[in-house]
């Protein structure tokens, strides 16, 4: 329940306790002086006919007193005036029937022993009435005035009852009376009761506006949010608290990083960060985590940092062990990350222990670089390594094989010429014929792929290389069931190239799918168009075929020299290698994408503008 | 409310009670005082008769009785007449119905605690003595005197014939106190407002003398309301008076009064010279503060402390 809440509840009990018993009071006070003021004025009215009243008592004469009943029934408004003697017999009455009765009841018995006015509400007729007895008393004069200047008590010695006079005063009139007041002074109490109640709610808001700035202000400050300032808009306690308040906001944002700015930093840096307790359980991660490994944070925390890790548990315990037990920390500790999706993110993991300002260790604090940018890049200077190793070996083996090769062939073929059919000499010769040729041509594509960086480039139209070449596939398409296609995009931006190699890559690549295909039936389809990519315009050229497919463990291998999955005799696992060598001397990109009757291979070749063409 | 109405008439009644109750008391010892010199006495020469056997004329009794030394027979004439013998030689009557009663003629007849009342020579032929209730005139006046040292001019309102001898040495009290003393005799008191405005501007102060005609409760109200009104002092012969709201009363206890009776029995006993009147001369004043600061009256400590009774 709210402060103000609590004030207004308490003060409205106290305004119920107090107004409930003040009204009572007051509706008593109300009818014990309206009472009253009904008795006084009834006494009076008898007080003035007292004298005349003696005597008719004295004489008991009816037409004395009747007239001095009358008199007071019409002042004071009673229904009925008596005059009664000292034993309650009726002397007078103003309704004359009831003279010479004798009133027994108990109060007209009270009213006779009493010496003063008694005066008791009564219920008659079905109305309230005030029933007022007045004594009547002879004063007697002879002692009177001497005892009087004397100082004698006269109340009791110098008079003689001489009788009682009553009166029935109706009370209707002020029972409305007393009722109407009790209205109005109801009507006054609850005004004043609101007014007070909404005063109390206007000043509790006034006081308690510092107090929910204050309230405001601590939440932020709770938050992290250091430096709030609150507006001083008192000059009591409340606004010292504000200002205490204020200057210790200050002094924490002077003093104290706050979360949100540490939540900056972490939430920006590029790499992840994690920060785990001593038994490896993660507390927290940063932006940069749930980009790599597809986690929320929510969903990390409270997990044991073995999720993370392929190799799981064991990695686990030997990086909590290492960077707790052996040594403090770990240093770009080669690991390789799982992704949500149970991807594999290589990562250069560091980690280091969490202490506090005592010197405890509370937690280990962990940073993992993303290496798969770095991984391809290191793969690639490997493979053009590799190819460039190649490369000059085939150079200088097939300059030292190729003249010894053309001799053989030479002669191979002269003396394959000479032979007489039938000679049996024939065949061998015939064989060291065709396979010094098979030589040939693999010394030939060894000379090629040495000489790549050698050529000659020039501004070409793609489309002019794939036409070229197309009547080389269609030739050897014609002895399969593969249907041939090409889908050519007209006008297309040169590039910088050389013919013969473009029409080599075009070749290699329909070889290999026709290659693959085989005997079945299926497509090649070779397409160009232009692509935009990233503010680059590139020519693509992309060769697709219908085959098996490669598989996806060797996908990664398809480029290295002599990496052929034909049968032995039939292919020298250089096509790709020297296809990659190719597309890299022209700047281009080869990528491929295959599955199961769909293989494509999509070469791009940067387009030059014409003054670079030019230069 | 209703408590507290309840209490008060719980209060009033015990007070009342107490009242009647110490009246009863003092009356049964008078009664038996009375029972025992009827029946063991053997002189009654001297009785004492009382108009009524209200507390003032019992206070008188009661001084008379110590002052005597001796019981007398007393009658109450509101319960029983007298039975007066032959060897009765002295009365004392207290109270003015008790003086006006008739007794045989030889007898000496002292009366006191009558201020209304004077016994004419031809109403008993004995020797007549009146005690005075109040004490003198110039006491009284110079006793006023101490009270409002401003008082050049008194009105003295009066009524009945008793009170005419008080004032027979008007001229000479005068002059030596410096006061003059206007004397008003009221015969109607439905001229009394009449009288009451004239004064208004003309005196220092009003005085009420010891007499019970013009002392009534009307017009002692009338005057009373007039002087708190008018910032008049009001000089009474009673404190009784003073208790209910004049300024002040110089006047004899009724021990002192009963006392002086006494005295003078004794007195009557052994010698045939007597005083045919006597003021009380031990003085009794008696002040009203509430009265004394609506009449700008101030009095010092020292002061106040020669008053008998202050009133607050």
């Amino acid at each position: 329940m709210k402060l103000q809440a609590k004030v207004i509840l308490m003060m409205f009990s106290l305004t119920l306790l107090l107004g409930i018993p003040l009204l009572l009071t007051v509706k008593n006070a109300m009818h014990f002086v309206l009472m009253k003021d009904i008795e006084k004025r009834a006494v009076l009215s008898v007080s003035n006919i007292s004298d005349e009243a003696v005597l008719g008592l004295k004489k008991r004469s009816e037409s004395i007193l009747l007239s001095l009943l009358q008199s007071a029934y019409l002042n004071t408004g009673a229904t009925n005036v008596a005059a009664l003697d000292q034993e309650g017999n009726v002397v007078a009455h103003t309704n004359v029937a009831e003279k010479g009765k004798r009133y027994t009841d108990s109060y007209t018995l009270k009213a006779l022993k009493s010496q003063k006015p008694v005066a008791q509400a009564l219920q008659s007729k079905g109305a309230l009435q005030l029933r007022v007895a007045v004594p009547i008393h002879s004063i007697h004069e002879s002692n009177f005035s001497e005892e009087f200047l004397l100082g004698a008590n006269t109340e009791n010695h110098q008079r003689t009852r001489e009788g009682t006079i009553t009166l029935d005063i109706p009370l209707k009139e002020a029972m409305q009376t007393e009722y109407k007041l009790f209205r109005e002074i109801a009507a006054i109490l609850f005004i004043t009761g609101s007014i007070a109640l909404f005063m109390i709610i206007f000043i509790m808001r006034q006081l308690l506006r510092p107090i929910t700035h204050l309230s405001a202000g601590t939440a932020r400050i709770s938050q992290g949010d250091y430096g709030v300032q609150i507006p001083v808009s008192s000059s009591d306690e409340l606004g010292s608290l504000t200002m205490d308040f204020n200057r210790m906001s200050k002094n924490l944002s002077e003093t104290t990083v706050s979360k949100n700015y540490l939540g900056n930093i972490l939430s920006h840096m590029v790499d992840p960060l994690i920060v785990m307790s001593t038994e490896g359980v993660i507390q927290m991660t940063n932006q940069a985590t749930a980009d790599l490994l597809g986690y929320s944070a929510h969903e990390l925390e409270g997990e044991r940092i073995h999720v993370l890790f392929v190799g799981r548990q064991h990695i686990s315990a030997t990086i909590e062990q290492e960077t707790l037990i052996s040594k403090g920390s770990v240093r770009n500790l080669e690991l390789t990350l799982l992704t949500k999706e149970g991807e594999k993110v290589p990562v250069l993991f560091s980690s280091s222990m969490l202490k506090d300002s005592e010197g405890r260790t509370t937690g280990i604090i962990a940073v993992a670089k993303d290496m798969t940018e770095r991984k391809k890049l290191e793969n690639a200077i490997r493979q053009s390594e590799k190819l460039s190793a190649v490369g000059q070996l085939a150079a200088g083996v097939a300059h030292e094989i190729n003249n010894p090769l053309g001799v053989i062939l030479g002669f191979a073929q002269a003396a394959v010429r000479r032979l007489q059919p039938n000679n049996p000499l024939e065949l061998p010769l015939k064989s060291i014929e065709k396979e010094a040729l098979r030589c040939k041509t693999l010394v030939q594509d060894l000379l090629t792929f040495s000489r790549v960086s050698k050529i000659d480039r020039e501004p070409l139209d793609i489309n002019r290389a794939v036409e070229g070449a197309f009547s080389l596939i269609l030739a050897q398409a014609r002895m399969t069931r593969v249907e041939v296609k090409k889908e050519l995009t007209a006008n297309l931006p040169r590039i910088l190239g050389n013919l013969n190699q473009i029409q080599q890559i075009i070749i290699n690549l329909a070889n290999n799918a026709l290659d693959a295909i085989g005997t079945g039936t299926g497509s090649l389809t070779v397409i160009t168009e232009s692509v935009t990519e990233e503010h680059l315009s590139w020519v693509a050229l992309r060769v697709i075929d219908t085959g098996p497919g490669i598989v996806p463990e060797i996908l990664s291998r398809i480029f290295d020299p002599f990496f052929t999955t034909k049968p032995v005799g039939k292919g020298t696992g250089l096509g790709l290698s020297l296809v990659h060598e190719i597309i890299k001397k022209h700047s281009g990109t080869i990528d491929v994408q295959s599955s199961p009757g769909n293989t494509e291979f999509c070469i791009k070749f940067p387009v030059r503008n014409v003054i670079t063409v030019k230069k | 409310m209703a408590f507290v109405n309840k209490c008060g008439h719980l209060y009033s009644t015990f007070m009342n009670n107490t009242i009647h109750v110490s009246t009863s008391l003092l009356c049964l010892t008078i009664a038996l005082s009375f029972a025992t010199t009827s029946v063991f006495a053997s002189d009654d020469a001297v009785i004492a008769v009382l108009s009524s056997n209200s507390s003032p004329y019992m206070q008188a009794y009661s001084g008379f009785q110590q002052s005597f030394g001796q019981n007398v027979p007393l009658y109450v004439l509101s319960q029983e007449e007298p039975r007066i013998s032959s060897r009765t030689r002295i009365i004392v009557a207290i109270g003015g119905k008790a003086a006006l009663y008739s007794y045989p003629q030889d007898v000496v007849l002292i009366y006191c605690m009558a201020p209304g009342t004077k016994v004419k020579p031809y109403e008993h032929r004995g020797s007549l003595i009146k005690i005075h209730t109040s004490p003198a005139v110039s006491l009284t006046l110079s006793k006023f005197k101490k009270l409002q040292p401003s008082l050049k001019t008194i009105a003295v309102l009066w009524s009945g014939d008793s009170i005419q001898d008080y004032f027979e040495q008007k001229s000479e009290i005068e002059k030596k106190l410096g006061i003059e003393m206007l004397s008003f005799r009221i015969r109607n008191p439905d001229d009394l407002p009449d009288h009451l405005r004239s004064l208004k501007g003309r005196v220092n102060a009003i005085w009420l003398p010891p007499d019970a005609v013009m002392v009534t409760p009307k017009n002692f109200t009338t005057i009373k309301e007039f002087t708190l009104a008018n910032g008049i002092p009001f000089y009474v012969p009673t404190d009784a008076l003073v208790q209910q709201g004049a300024l002040a009363s110089v006047n004899s206890s009724y021990e002192e009064i009963g006392a002086l009776a006494g005295k003078l029995a004794r007195q009557a006993l052994t010698t045939e010279s007597l005083p045919d009147r006597l003021f009380p001369e031990k003085l009794h004043i008696s002040l009203n503060l509430t009265t004394a600061k609506a009449c700008n009256l101030t009095y010092a400590p020292e002061d106040l402390k020669q008053i008998e009774k202050i009133v607050p």
